[in-house]
């Protein structure tokens, strides 16, 4: 069995945002990491190998040279071979263009599993890993805290309003993990160093006969978050804090 | 042994020329396999480290025991042993990226650096092929744990007189040891020990002892002011009879194993200790940024920027030298290996060559990182008192470091005595270059050509520190010369002549490291012009007071007055405005909220 893994480079989540001149987040200055959700991802699939349930573990990645340190470290954590395609032209791509220049590759890379985290924390969208399987017309699980691969199936548990749902799928089919799927491993220092010597091959969407739609969307505005006003500290008894808040959320921030 | 080593890898050289930028290893230089062992490393401490400290610390041998075993999974003993003995094979560097990340890790990091340092090296260098395939590939998996005796109780500093002896056994199958040693690192959960023992009363000899050999017994837990996590116990030898093979070098060799270990101990300190003095500034900088007095934050009070301007520049520096100094070492082993594998004569050759620059990181880092944790503590006011923040322990942790690996004051009589025992035998030429200096001073001083240079100004003040060292160093050797036994007396002498050297390396370690970053067109270049420029301030007055000290300590009356009007005449530094750019540099912290030159997210 064959998996492949979608993975995103991003910014940390301790990144502080600055907006450069154009109007647009600073790439330069902010440190990148696997997205984390995506680590889950490649970690599965590598429990999954080691369980003996599949064979081998491609990542993929649509991004610039850069992205490719992300792509060693999931190489380092022990997938067995990654695919960067060359995000040039396409920096400005929204998620449909994304997902359809993803969902070419891997349909030509072969697959039985995809893997993806459900969201990546910088744009928070949600979007590409649904998108492909929806272009690939395969079914899909989404936000799993637990996965089972057997038999041509995948089950996947999912944590909904308080209750837990299961659901089963015929493979090939995608799955995107939640955060308490599982524990990442950090790479140790002989698989860092294995991993120099595994295949990373660059490819354009063109190699896989993709010409990348236009953008659905389009940014209109970057706008940093204000800053945060000082808390509010209402003294006195209870009695008093409790009528001066009120009067406050009533008076002073018009909510109530 | 003749070992032809290129003339910048040359020990003490930097005091007679002006050193390449280029040829200088920076942390910005970190290939993308440093890069991921110092995310491996700074994982393993998050989650193997930092949720078991308060137990760690109380010292739980198995636990200890348990987290050196994970990190032996982890591949972190792994880096220096070559891979035919189940290890990576690589370089200086690459461990030092491991060891730096590791440093504030209190006393894990100490039973850490005996694994990888004294409780490998001994075998990994001077061991025989079977000795190494005994035991490499299991201290490589960290299967077993190593450490390392040498001090006995009454042999400290004075370490080759111990008094443990060995005797050959009437088969001559075993030696026969007996004796005790003291302040053992991982004496209570080691596996295998090297030993070091006189056979028959006087020939210094390394020895392997496996845990568990009759006769030998390991003391009770020291109860220390720091580094609790770690094992220091004593070790007490009672007719231990130790088997012939398990000899470590030639017997009466002993001495070459314990000096030669020494010198990659005091760089591995170094750097070790400069992960400690990045700690400790960054828990500095963000405590300081969430605590409040008179309604502003402490990080905006500018007594407390100035403290923070200050653990920015050693940190730098310490960093910057660090790195130099493993980059020449690593750089010297690969030169000399060049026509073949390096032998172990030419890697003990390039460690011995650079002996002095290894001893200077060790002194300048261990007394910087007791400064930065003292202000650390002092920026947390009261609470820096309490042992629930961590700038308590790191306080205590440190202070080991400028006692073991060579007290201070040893390190700097050696940084010294090493020079001027290499001046006296034309091994540096260093007699040549204080002639010109004495030769000079009568005439008007031939002024620094520092046109298009960046940081001309900082590079100008290195170029005088460096004359003034080379006269005041110069007229006090000739007061003794050519009798060497008298000036090693003159401990003041060496030792001050030592803070010279020390803070000429340091400066300019630091200062290659900014030109290097400007000529590099980076944007953050300026912040590291601001660390040099602040810690030029501190390094120029040392070197000027110590040679003043220097000075008026052996010269009196009109000889006095003659070489005092000559040290003004050098002692010429820029001026810079301390108020501004501390307030600034710390500015550069505060934004990073730490060390502000990280090159590792």
């Amino acid at each position: 069995m064959k998996i492949v893994v979608l993975m995103k480079q991003t910014f940390t989540t301790e990144a502080r945002i600055e907006l450069d001149g154009s109007g647009k987040p600073n790439d330069s200055k902010v440190k990148k990491v696997v997205n984390p959700y995506d680590e889950f991802a490649v970690e599965e699939a590598i429990q999954l190998v080691e369980r003996k349930v599949a064979e081998k573990v491609t990542v993929v990645c649509l991004g610039p040279a850069s992205a490719e340190e992300a792509l060693r470290q999931c190489l380092a954590m022990g997938a067995d071979e990654a695919v960067r395609v060359d995000s040039a032209g396409l920096e400005e791509a929204d998620s449909s263009v994304v997902a359809s220049v993803l969902a070419g590759a891997v349909k030509s890379m072969g697959y039985d599993l995809l893997l993806a985290g459900y969201v990546a924390v910088d744009d928070n969208a949600a979007q590409v890993a649904v998108r492909v399987a929806e272009l690939l017309d395969i079914p899909q699980i989404n936000v799993v805290s637990k996965l089972e691969v057997a038999n041509g199936t995948a089950t996947g548990w999912r944590e909904a309003d308080g209750r837990t749902e299961v659901l089963e799928v015929p493979l090939p089919a995608l799955v995107t993990a939640d955060k308490s799927l599982n524990k990442p491993r950090y790479p140790t220092l002989p698989n860092i160093m294995k991993a120099k010597k595994k295949p990373l091959e660059i490819k354009a969407p063109a190699d896989f006969g993709i010409n990348p739609p236009a953008s659905k969307t389009r940014v209109v505005k970057y706008e940093l978050p204000p800053p945060k006003s000082g808390a509010k500290i209402f003294k006195g008894t209870p009695a008093e804090a409790a009528a001066a808040l009120v009067k406050a959320l009533r008076e002073e921030a018009k909510v109530v | 042994m003749t070992v032809e080593i290129r003339p910048r890898i040359k020990g003490y050289s930097f005091l007679l020329e002006e050193t390449d930028p280029a040829l200088v290893f920076t942390p910005e230089d970190f290939t993308d396999e440093h890069r991921q062992f110092i995310r491996t490393t700074r994982e393993f401490v998050d989650q193997e480290i930092e949720p078991i400290r308060e137990e760690l610390e109380k010292l739980d041998r198995d636990l200890l025991k348990n987290t050196l075993k994970k990190a032996g999974e982890a591949g972190l003993f792994m880096i220096e042993v070559p891979e035919q003995y189940g290890g990576l094979g690589l370089d200086l560097i690459s461990q030092m990226v491991v060891i730096e990340n590791l440093g504030g890790s209190g006393g894990f990091a100490v039973a850490y650096g005996v694994q990888i340092g004294i409780g490998s090296e001994p075998i990994l260098f001077f061991g025989n092929d079977e000795q190494k395939q005994r035991y490499l590939p299991r201290l490589a998996s960290g299967e077993i744990i190593g450490a390392y005796g040498l001090t006995e109780p009454g042999s400290g500093s004075d370490a080759l007189a111990a008094r443990t002896s060995a005797a050959l056994s009437e088969d001559g199958k075993h030696y026969i040891l007996n004796g005790s040693k003291v302040f053992i690192s991982n004496g209570g959960i080691a596996d295998l020990y090297t030993v070091f023992g006189k056979v028959n009363g006087e020939h210094f000899t390394a020895f392997l002892i496996e845990r568990g050999a009759p006769g030998f017994s390991i003391g009770a837990e020291e109860d220390k002011m720091g580094i609790k996590s770690s094992s220091t116990t004593t070790l007490t030898f009672q007719d231990v009879k130790v088997p012939v093979e398990n000899v470590l070098g030639e017997i009466g060799k002993g001495h070459k194993i314990a000096l030669n270990i020494l010198n990659l101990g005091r760089i591995k300190l170094g750097v070790g200790v400069g992960g400690g003095i990045k700690q400790a500034l960054g828990r500095a900088v963000r405590y300081g940024i969430q605590r409040k007095q008179f309604n502003t934050r402490l990080v905006d009070f500018p007594l407390i920027r100035q403290k923070i301007a200050g653990m920015v520049a050693r940190a730098y520096a310490s960093e910057s030298m660090g790195y130099r100094t493993s980059g020449d070492i690593d750089e010297a082993i690969r030169a000399a290996g060049a026509h073949g594998e390096p032998t172990l004569d030419r890697q003990l050759a390039t460690l011995e060559e650079l002996s002095g620059e290894c001893a200077i990181n060790k002194v300048f880092d261990s007394e910087c990182l007791d400064w930065v944790v003292d202000e650390a503590v002092q920026i947390h006011g009261g609470y820096g008192f309490i042992a629930e923040y961590k700038v308590e322990a790191g306080y205590r942790d440190a202070r080991i470091s400028r006692i073991y690996e060579g007290t201070n004051e040893i390190n700097r009589l050696f940084i010294s005595g090493n020079l001027f025992k290499r001046a006296m035998t034309g091994r540096l030429p260093l007699i040549g270059a204080v002639q010109k200096i004495q030769a000079a001073v009568l005439s008007p001083l031939e002024p620094y050509d520092g046109a298009g240079k960046p940081l001309a100004d900082v590079a100008e003040a290195i170029f005088n520190a460096k004359r003034l060292y080379l006269f005041v160093g110069g007229v006090i050797a000739q007061r003794f010369m050519p009798d060497m036994d008298r000036i090693s007396k003159e401990q003041e002498a060496l030792a001050w002549m030592a803070d010279m050297v020390i803070h000429i390396y340091a400066l300019e370690s630091a200062y290659l490291r900014a030109v290097k970053r400007i000529e590099a067109g980076d944007p953050p270049a300026e912040s590291h012009a601001d660390a040099v420029r602040y810690q030029m301030l501190d390094s120029t007055a040392v070197i000027e007071q110590s040679a003043r000290t220097l000075l008026e300590g052996y010269f009196a009356d009109d000889s006095l007055k003659t070489n005092l009007a000559v040290l003004r005449k050098f002692a010429k530094w820029p001026h810079v405005n301390r108020v501004e750019l501390g307030r600034k540099l710390a500015k550069a912290a505060v934004e990073a909220e730490g060390y502000p030159f990280e090159v590792v997210s």
